[in-house]
């Protein structure tokens, strides 16, 4: 209890010092906080942007389905098994689709195209699909007319409220074929999409392909994106062994290795900055022991035990690491939050190129606790691992030298 | 005068001394390193693409990526080969035939872009025979050799010497067929682009959709990479009629990734930098507290505050100017190093980073052209570092100073 009172009285008696190295902890704490928030909120972000282009976070298909991307291999909708995925907490939002190649033709011209038949109001809650309509309106339930990706109507060399002829396979084998008038365009970023893409309504694409309540894939919104994989496993276990459940990092491999490449780089990068950050507070350290070497040397001099000198200072250190601490997590909640509100905008080709997707070009930071949590306890553990110098510096402490000038 | 007994002051405190150096030196290190981390990555991202899939730029007939029809070859071809020879920043030149068709074997068929290649050109622009993993590349006297995708290959069953046939329509809108044998599986990193794509020579392929000695894209590697928009601006002028496109617009989900990746590194510099900053500003506050009883002895002496203040700044920038070549040399030596040996996880590290996703080789890339621009900041910095203590230090009292 005296050595706590002693540590408490040390902290004030010098106060600039003090303020220094709490400062040195403060910023650490901010900064590592900003990093950490920053990078997670800037790739959440462009997943959460990619994944709303068409996949989704997750997809249920029939087993085998994605192997052998065939309408023979889709799944037979009911709201059974719709209750089975929404009554998951995590899942936000289903929407059915069944999707298969055909060919269109204008008459003079014949090109091939992907048909998707969506549910259009749930569709729109998980890809945004009205906000791509250039031309036209976007489909209803009841409509029996299509939505047309920009590029495949300039190829049929059709126009808007034209009428396309498609013809395909349907169901084992049989013939699929119709006739449908074009009352929306969309456009899509990915050219491959924007090229051969055709959307209508699930009824009717059901009709055409003669696979009544077929359905290739539900795709599926989540509420917390972090539990994707729990999320993944439990609907799996949730739907048994007749259906496979797959997530978009596994549905889209290649954006999957994009995003763990940038992680293992920031986790090197955010090394480097523990590095600076250590290095700061060690220099403060370094100086505090230089300035109170008469001190220290005095007190031992006068009989206090090295061990409770050196507990003394540890303690005096833990303090002011704590008070770091706990101001830079105050500080650094009003910060983060500001920039996930009114996020880093930036203009010119970077904001070009994310205007090609339909993105905007904004890089918010991530309001996970995690990130506090994580990097209050690197700092901390930094903090504390460097609080150890001193102790050193006291057990191996000459008072005689260290009392001459 | 000053110089002097700054000189002198830094070897009076070693310690002191070298705390400060060494924070620049350890700002310096990571400000560089991160920078390298950055345009190693970058470098390697759009290396896989530009080396192995697209090039840097790609010249077709303008109607030809509408409807991928052979009718639309490059009519002039032979001469824009001709005159691509004049760029000095040209490194190779490659040709292609292309048609969009459908591959079918006994068990099933699959449409595909059908690749008509010279194999020597080819395997300078995308190091197509590198990624073989099964066969051997054409050999020169067999005509009707194809190398398929492992993806493909799994899909429709096909081994080494598996016979298939490619259908498609020719120049006049007939449709032709073909048969041909597995010459080679290959795999890229790209198991979509396996599947899409398969390679038979230019010859065979000309032969079979009547185009005879023409082809339909013209494919570009650069020298350099920063030469790539004033290339294609000369291109654009010389071939007028001509569709000219570089990787970021063939490719536009890299560029994205690329710059996302720009623009997280410029920000968390900027942090590094913050971070910096502070330490400096940290350890030369402490440094001036520390100097307290002196500095109120020289001021009592006489020594007037410009004096003074240009003493510490003197000093600080001294000793900034010990720390970054140190620094520099430093972060040169590491950059090298990952380099050349990249940085890898350890065998018993493997498994749990693994686990986090970690399982990509990290290259770093000294950033010459950037070193001028971080050891300006850091001086910059550092100097400004010092300006808020020089100025504590000038509001001291002599008096109060040496009574402590």
């Amino acid at each position: 209890m005296f050595i706590l009172q002693l540590a408490w009285k040390n902290l004030w008696r010098n106060r600039v010092r003090t303020m220094i190295t709490i400062a040195a902890i403060f910023f650490a704490v901010l900064l590592s906080v900003l990093t950490s928030s920053l990078k997670n909120g800037i790739f959440d972000n462009l997943i959460n942007n990619l994944v709303g282009l068409y996949s989704g976070y997750i997809q249920v298909h029939q087993k085998g389905y994605w192997k052998d991307q065939l309408l023979d291999n889709a799944l037979l909708t009911s709201t059974s098994l719709e209750k089975t995925i929404l009554s998951d907490k995590n899942v936000n939002h289903i929407a059915a689709r069944l999707e298969s190649f055909a060919l269109a033709s204008s008459g003079e011209v014949t090109k091939g195209c992907l048909v998707i038949g969506i549910n259009p109001k749930e569709e729109n809650k998980i890809t945004r699909l009205s906000s791509k309509i250039v031309a036209g309106r976007f489909l209803t339930e009841k409509d029996t007319g299509i939505l047309m990706s920009e590029g495949l109507l300039k190829r049929t060399k059709l126009k808007l409220n034209d009428t396309i002829v498609l013809l395909g396979q349907g169901y084992h084998g049989s013939t699929a074929a119709g006739k449908y008038s074009i009352i929306g365009v969309v456009h899509f970023g990915i050219a491959d999409f924007n090229n051969k893409v055709i959307y209508m309504p699930i009824g009717i694409a059901q009709d055409m392909f003669g696979i009544e309540n077929g359905a290739t894939a539900y795709a599926l919104s989540l509420k917390n994106k972090n539990a994707l994989l729990q999320t993944a496993q439990s609907l799996s276990t949730a739907l048994g062994n007749n259906y496979e459940v797959m997530t978009w990092e596994e549905m889209m491999p290649d954006i999957k290795q994009h995003v763990s490449a940038d992680t293992q780089n920031m986790f090197i990068v955010q090394a480097l900055l523990y590095l600076l950050i250590s290095f700061g507070i060690f220099g403060t350290l370094l100086m505090m022991m230089a300035e109170r070497k008469y001190e220290l040397g005095m007190l031992i001099a006068i009989g206090m035990t090295k061990a409770r000198l050196a507990s003394l200072l540890l303690l005096e250190s833990v303090m002011t690491v704590f008070i770091g601490c706990v101001l830079g997590v105050l500080f650094s909640i009003p910060i983060v939050y500001f920039f996930n509100k009114k996020p880093i905008r930036v203009s010119g080709d970077i904001a070009k190129a994310y205007e090609q997707f339909g993105f905007e070009a904004v890089f918010p930071t991530s309001l996970n606790v995690d990130n506090f949590v994580s990097q209050v306890i690197i700092v901390l553990i930094i903090g504390l691992m460097l609080s150890l110098y001193p102790v050193y510096k006291v057990i191996r402490m000459n008072p005689v030298l260290a009392m001459k000038k | 005068m000053i110089i002097k007994i700054s000189w002198r002051n830094i070897w009076r405190n070693k310690m002191r001394s070298l705390i400060i150096m060494m924070s620049v030196t350890v700002g310096i290190f990571a400000g560089v390193m991160v920078l390298s981390l950055y345009k190693g990555m970058i470098n390697s991202r759009i290396a896989t693409v530009i080396y192995s899939e697209i090039g840097h730029l790609q010249i077709h007939d303008t109607s030809f990526k509408k409807d991928f029809e052979p009718i639309y070859t490059l009519k002039d071809g032979n001469k824009i080969l001709h005159q691509l020879k004049n760029f000095p920043e040209v490194k190779y030149v490659a040709t292609r035939s292309l048609a969009m068709g459908m591959l079918s074997t006994t068990t099933g068929s699959s449409g595909v872009q059908i690749n008509g290649i010279d194999s020597e050109q080819e395997n300078r622009i995308s190091q197509l025979e590198q990624k073989i993993k099964e066969g051997a590349p054409f050999s020169k006297n067999k005509y009707n050799q194809i190398y398929v995708g492992r993806k493909l290959a799994d899909k429709l069953k096909l081994k080494l010497g598996s016979k298939l046939v490619l259908t498609s329509t020719d120049i006049s809108n007939e449709i032709v067929s073909s048969a041909f044998k597995v010459a080679a599986i290959y795999e890229s990193d790209n198991a979509r682009l396996d599947e899409m794509n398969v390679y038979i020579k230019q010859t065979a392929l000309n032969d079979m959709i009547g185009v005879g000695n023409q082809f339909h894209q013209i494919i570009i590697i650069l020298k350099n990479d920063s030469s790539l928009n004033s290339v294609q601006a000369k291109l654009s002028q010389q071939f007028e009629n001509h569709l000219i496109e570089n990787w970021k617009t063939i490719s536009p989900e890299t560029e994205l990734m690329v710059d996302t990746v720009d623009i997280t590194s410029y920000i968390i510099i900027g942090i590094i930098l913050f971070a910096l900053a502070f330490g400096i500003i940290n350890t030369m506050l402490m440094a001036i507290l520390e100097r307290t009883k002196e500095i109120g002895m020289m001021m009592a002496l006489g020594m007037n505050k410009l004096r003074l203040f240009l003493l510490v700044l003197t000093e600080t920038f001294l000793l900034t100017i010990a720390g970054v070549p140190i620094g520099i040399l430093i972060s040169w030596l590491v950059a090298n190093y990952y380099h050349e040996h990249g940085i890898k996880w350890s065998e018993s590290e493997k498994e749990m980073m693994q686990s986090f996703g970690f399982n990509t080789t990290i290259y770093t890339d000294f950033p010459e052209e950037k070193i001028g621009m971080v050891v300006f900041i850091v001086v910059l910095t550092a100097l400004f570092s010092c300006i808020y203590p020089s100025i504590k230090a000038l509001q001291l009292k002599p008096v109060e100073a040496l009574s402590k």
